[in-house]
């Protein structure tokens, strides 16, 4: 019985661990592929008017998405406090993203999101795959 | 008479626990407290020179921002009851565009448990994950603290300092986006409003259900989350209409918030492919359901040009208006814009205007439809969108009749038996994480995906369904503080005097909170709201301190004391 439990636990870790390595996988294949825009969401600071964000700022774009909706647990500790409580600090992670775009009628339509793929789509990002 | 009712209520509260009342707060609600993470000269900090704005006096830029945020925090903090003060760390930083800000919590608990028989319950259930505010308001206490470091933060909050909000306090925002309103939505989300499971896997967080996940339902299978697997979990996130809450503050509200009448995209025949489809609205034209259009479907036909390449995407005048007058039109995505495709239904006669996605979009959710300036104010018709895989499925029968319209019998965003629905679009969508009420619904509510700009500052019915929500979770309310619900609480703002004082004279007894919520000094109260004469209270505060003493909760000098005061009292 006690070593039925051992290994239950054994094989939750080993999944957690799996999981949060494949997030991490995926964050990472993110990271390295290329996006470009199709939205003009960037209000030009000399001009006052929409364009499409740079290549530069599209990555940067991408960069900060990745970070803002990581759901990964990788790294990420169950504490047992002396009263039986268990607690994580996922501060920064599984955090809930406010974007916004501008429509037609130049009113900045707002949505709220959790994951890399509802947020680009939102925005308008898409994987380039034109021949580098 | 007296008598008898302090004697059952004595008897009722020496079953439980008591406390004395020396530490207890003497105020009610929950105090939020903004910590400005900024560094001097950015974000909360901004010395750029700002005029006040909507009553907020503000006088940079930072300030107005800081004002803003801690008036979302206030509202919030008027809304909750909790005795332990909650933390939001936040700040203003430039950051990419359309990006407007994040939130959501520091720190998660479970297993805590509460304060003993009858006081702050702990955690509702074993093994789920509740958010950190939410676990200190039912453990009666600051959980991070209990390692000896102080809480620093229960909510970690990120928002743009390069985007153009409103900043005043008055909602008047106009075209601009209310900073108010986005706290309002984004603290909700900090406060428990939120699932842990991962949206693209189905998978628990850490291998624990979570507070949020219990109360989702899916009416196909009858099961909450948490008595799903992960492939079950997953194939719910995305089971349009079918994923509701359960709860009884939010369905107790629906009907004080929600108007009937459902919008809904329903095929009626043949019956292999009859029922509810998941539909996008379009920004121009008027809202479905005005007027309800039952009719026959008939694809669009339309010439194969420059406009449009192909004869099914509707961007030009359709060469089938004939069949297509008086009929529901199916038109594909692509090419031109939404609202010209619609205008061309309108101009063929249709009486509303289907448009399903085009092979470009072949597994994208039906999208909002954007009016292009244009055309949109020559639709008269309503229009949805429609996936790829349901258009295609409508052109593969000979006869499809369909209704695009609203179901007068169930209200807008509800199921039919009244329970409130959670976006949950196929496939994923912005905002279809199950963290938000259905796009559908109707008043617009805060936690929908979309920050709709008609929203009110107001967080319960009849305005708002997010507090109701939030009470199913266990932010049960509790005006005294004292951890014990105001539905069961014996008094709701209990005296929590450190010593029972009768008429002036100071007994110099300590007042005892018993767990049903009254003090000794509360149930003295009763008996004096309910005696008709001075001879009436005496022998009815006689009887309970007799009693008390007798189990043991005061001593004879006790006893004396509380009744020597009763007779002294005029």
């Amino acid at each position: 019985m006690k070593s039925a439990r051992l290994l239950a636990a054994a094989l939750s870790l080993a999944l957690v661990f799996a999981w949060s390595q494949a997030a991490s996988a995926q964050d990472n294949q993110r990271r390295n592929k290329k996006y470009v825009s199709t939205r003009p969401i960037k209000v030009d600071q000399q001009t006052g008017t929409l364009r499409l964000p740079t290549p530069q700022e599209t990555q940067e774009l991408v960069d900060s998405l990745i970070e803002m909706t990581n759901r990964s647990t990788e790294g990420l500790q169950v504490r047992t406090l002396a009263n039986g409580t268990k607690t994580v600090d996922i501060d920064g992670r599984f955090q809930s993203v406010i974007l916004a775009r501008p429509n037609d009628d130049g009113i900045w339509e707002m949505k709220c999101v959790t994951t890399f793929d509802e947020a680009t789509e939102f925005l308008g990002i898409v994987e380039d795959k034109t021949p580098q | 008479m007296i008598t008898k009712t302090v004697r059952l209520l004595c008897s009722a509260l020496l079953v439980f626990g008591f406390f004395t009342t020396a530490s207890r707060p003497a105020f009610a609600a929950a105090t939020i407290v903004v910590v400005n993470n900024d560094a001097a000269g950015e974000g909360f900090n901004d010395p750029t020179p700002a005029a006040p704005v909507g009553g907020n006096t503000g006088t940079t830029k930072g300030a107005q921002r800081l004002i803003a945020f801690q008036r979302a925090a206030d509202i919030w903090g008027a809304t909750l009851d909790s005795p332990v003060t909650i933390i939001v760390r936040a700040n203003f930083d430039p950051l990419g565009p359309g990006i407007l800000g994040s939130a959501g919590p520091s720190f998660v608990f479970s297993d805590f448990p509460g304060q003993g028989v009858g006081f702050y319950p702990g955690a509702e259930f074993p093994a789920t994950w509740y958010g950190g505010a939410l676990a200190d308001k039912r453990a009666g206490v600051d959980l991070a603290a209990l390692e000896g470091a102080p809480n620093l933060r229960d909510i970690s909050a990120r928002f743009s300092s390069n985007f153009d909000f409103y900043l005043g306090l008055d909602n008047n925002h106009g075209a601009q986006n209310d900073l108010v309103t986005v706290v309002l939505h984004e603290l909700g989300h900090g406060l428990n409003f939120a699932t842990f499971v991962d949206p693209l896997t189905g998978q628990n967080f850490l291998g624990q259900t979570d507070i949020y996940a219990r109360h989702l339902v899916d009416d196909s299978s009858g099961l909450h989350w948490n008595e799903m697997t992960d492939a079950e979990r997953l194939a719910s996130t995305t089971h349009f209409s079918h994923l509701f809450w359960e709860g009884a503050n939010v369905t107790a509200g629906v009907p004080q918030v929600l108007v009937l009448g459902n919008p809904e995209v329903r095929v009626v025949a043949p019956a292999a492919i009859a029922g509810l489809y998941q539909f996008g609205t379009a920004a121009f034209g008027p809202r479905i359901g005005n007027p309800n259009v039952f009719a026959l479907v008939v694809a669009a036909q339309d010439a194969a040009n420059a406009a449009g390449p192909t004869t099914t995407d509707g961007c030009t005048a359709f060469t089938n208006a004939a069949a297509v007058a008086g009929k529901i039109a199916l038109v594909e995505r692509g090419t031109c814009g939404f609202a010209v495709k619609a205008r061309n239904a309108t101009n063929a006669g249709a009486s509303a205007v289907i448009i399903y996605n085009n092979a470009a979009n072949v597994n994208a959710a039906p999208p909002g439809m954007a009016d292009d300036g244009i055309n949109g104010v020559f639709v008269t018709i309503p229009a949805a969108s429609m996936t790829r895989a349901d258009g295609l499925a409508i052109l593969g029968q000979a006869i499809v009749s369909a209704t695009v319209g609203v179901d007068p019998t169930v209200r807008a965003g509800a199921t039919p038996t009244g329970r409130a629905r959670l976006y949950a679009p196929f496939p994923v969508a912005p905002g279809s994480s199950v963290s938000h009420y259905d796009t559908v619904a109707f008043k617009n509510l805060l936690m929908e995906p979309a920050i709709n700009p008609d929203l009110t500052h107001q967080l319960k019915a009849p305005n708002d369904l997010t507090l109701e929500l939030l009470r199913d979770l266990g932010w049960f309310a509790d005006a005294d503080l004292d951890g014990i619900a105001d539905d069961v609480d014996c008094s709701v703002h209990s005296n929590f005097a450190p010593t029972i004082v009768i008429d002036g004279e100071n007994t110099g007894v300590a007042n005892i909170l018993f767990s049903n919520g009254c003090t000794t000094a509360d149930l003295i109260a009763q008996i004096l709201g309910s005696a008709d004469n001075h001879g009436q209270f005496v022998s009815g505060v006689s009887h309970l301190t007799n009693d008390l003493r007798d189990a043991g909760v005061l001593s004879n000098s006790d006893k004396s004391a509380i009744q020597t005061a009763a007779a002294h009292a005029n």
